[in-house]
């Protein structure tokens, strides 16, 4: 019988006092009392906790302020971001915790990056949960992760359909476990109308993956002559690739957490002119400072898409 | 008389030195793994140009290319066997007119230098292969081009490929075409595109993927260059500019390939 209680670390471990971990504990904890929602006003009417009216407004002036911090600019935001996860599993370890404890701390900060995007004008977020080269992992890690998969969409979508927020799924869905299927159908089902903020999760995806399967549905149209083979061009594989269910199918900053220098099969045909930037920090240490840092460094830099900014 | 001799003496037994220390170093760097396939992304020609205040719209180019010839000498004393060079992308044609038929010029220049090399014998063991779309360059290029290919097929001590007009997007959608068009040809059960049809279709398929990718100018993108084929590549950044890069930067991104290669093997199996 597999237990998921969280062994207590045997030794102090100053670690878990940076300040990604302590700001994410106390918005945790604050969340307890308030709902997950940028929009105070409303909702004020309805919180339960031991607060005061005078807190209660100090407070939402607070939050207010937060919408973009200094270092960044409204007009050089990215409309696409992309972030490759990594270091769940690292994360756990450091911590003498179990790889499933590293996921779920991973969800949360996932949930804090989402809500930013939202707040801080960007138009959609992919992030990358789970590579079809993920499947030779250990087959409880799998099932760990699809189910925390579900938990999180079914506990979720009801925020994130509130906030305006619209959840893709892209990826081989024919290995996906039928309950979660459902739910994914779901849930694209009610928020495919929200506009605010897009975000695609990729689940059994990989960029190989997706050129190829846009290269097999047209070869068939090739073969049952509805296009010729001098009609296939760059702009014919795009409206096949599954990231076809965006208005920007381009990221335009690519984030990869934990250090490693590479891009591991993510959406290969749209990074051709990405800005990639590559934090140190392990995923669920990542949190707000992490991302404006990304931000901070994409507004900086010269982009010329292969021609000359004289 | 005797001052030229003698410069022309201390010149060479300083570059004896400097071979013989070249050799001691590589020797310690070949005790760990050296990469297959080394690709260079050469950004910053034109900064290095306007730096250095050089006349001329291709000044920055041509001090590229001595750039170029070290990197190839130093890459064939490691031992690595295969470089991947990204000289001119097709996105590089939205540039000015004049400056694309200088850099047009300059690499049909260094071609045909390189076809009289190769004649006379003095690139030994090199062999160089164009990939892109060479169809879209002028009909004097192509020639030129094929012609060095042709001539230096046999060697095998370091294989240089030279991506010309040449961007992933457009190689994916001309690998897609001829295997289209192989598979079609076979009956008429439902048309299934495996990912060896597409690879083996690439302008790069001759080569494998690159185990390290090598990008001066300090931008940190792959510029539509082989994002196929680097899908698991160590990608590394340098703020030198291409003409500026040197041994050092060669040999430190090289020991990063080795300090990773541990993590990458690990990677590679769990992935």
């Amino acid at each position: 019988m597999l237990s998921l209680r969280v062994r207590p670390p045997t030794s102090f471990d100053f670690r878990r006092f940076n300040a990604g971990y302590l700001e994410r504990r106390w918005r945790l904890s604050r969340d307890c009392f308030l709902s997950f929602s940028p929009k105070f006003e409303e909702n004020r009417g309805i919180k339960f906790g031991v607060r005061s009216s005078k807190s209660d407004v100090a407070f939402t002036a607070a939050e207010e302020e937060e919408t973009l911090p200094e270092e960044l600019q409204a007009e050089l935001m990215p409309k696409h971001v992309a972030i490759i996860m990594d270091g769940n599993g690292r994360w756990a370890k450091n911590r003498g915790l179990q790889p499933w404890d590293g996921h779920r701390a991973g969800v949360e900060a996932l949930k804090e990056i989402v809500e930013l995007s939202g707040k801080w004008g960007i138009q959609v977020l992919t992030v990358f949960a789970f590579s079809t080269d993920n499947w030779i992992r250990p087959r409880i890690e799998i099932d760990f992760l699809f189910s925390l998969f579900e938990r999180s969409l079914k506990s979720e979508f009801q925020n994130l359909a509130k906030n305006n927020v619209r959840i893709s799924i892209i990826g081989d869905s024919s290995k996906l476990p039928k309950s979660l299927l459902r739910v994914i159908n779901e849930v694209e089902e009610v928020t495919k109308n929200n506009t605010r903020l897009q975000l695609i999760v990729a689940v059994g995806y990989s960029g190989k993956y997706d050129v190829l399967q846009a290269c097999r549905g047209i070869a068939q149209r090739v073969k049952d002559g509805e296009i010729g083979v001098e009609e296939i061009d760059e702009r014919l594989i795009e409206e096949e690739l599954e990231t076809n269910c965006t208005e920007f199918p381009y990221p335009d900053l690519l984030i990869r957490t934990s250090g490693e220098l590479r891009v591991s099969n993510f959406l290969l045909w749209q990074l051709a002119y990405t800005e990639l930037f590559f934090a140190q920090e392990l995923w669920p240490d990542f949190g707000r400072s992490g991302f404006i840092e990304a931000l901070t460094s994409f507004q900086q830099r010269q982009r010329r898409f292969g021609g000359r900014k004289s | 008389m005797n001052t030229l001799e003698e410069v022309g003496e201390f010149t060479q037994i300083f570059d004896a030195l400097m071979s013989l220390m070249r050799k001691f170093l590589f020797r310690v760097l070949c005790v760990g793994p050296i990469p297959t396939n080394i690709s260079f992304i050469m950004d910053g020609n034109r900064r290095f140009a306007k730096k250095h205040n050089l006349k001329g719209l291709d000044a920055g180019h041509r001090a590229g290319f001595i750039s170029v010839k070290y990197i190839l000498q130093y890459c064939k004393e490691i031992g690595v066997p295969y470089v991947t060079l990204y000289a001119f992308g097709m996105d590089n044609f939205k540039r000015g007119p004049e400056e694309v038929k200088c850099v047009m010029d300059l690499m049909l220049e260094k071609v045909e230098l390189a076809i009289h090399q190769a004649v006379s014998g003095n690139i030994k063991g090199v062999r160089i292969i164009f990939a892109g779309d060479l169809n879209s360059l002028n009909e004097r290029f192509r020639a030129a081009a094929q012609k060095l290919m042709e001539i230096t097929e046999e060697n095998r001590d370091l294989i240089v490929v030279v991506c010309v007009a040449y961007s992933t997007n457009l190689e994916i959608v001309h690998a897609v075409r001829e295997s289209c068009v192989k598979k079609c040809k076979n009956g008429d059960g439902a048309v299934v595109l495996e990912v060896s049809d597409v690879e083996g279709c690439m302008y790069t398929s001759a080569v494998p993927d690159p185990d390290l990718v090598i990008r001066t100018g300090g931008g940190d993108r792959l510029s539509n260059f082989m994002t196929w084929q680097t899908s698991r590549t160590l990608l590394h950044r340098t703020e030198a500019l291409w003409p500026e890069l040197g041994l050092w930067h060669l040999v430190w991104a090289i020991l990063k390939f080795q300090r990773m290669q541990d993590c990458l093997q690990k990677k590679k199996k769990l992935d």
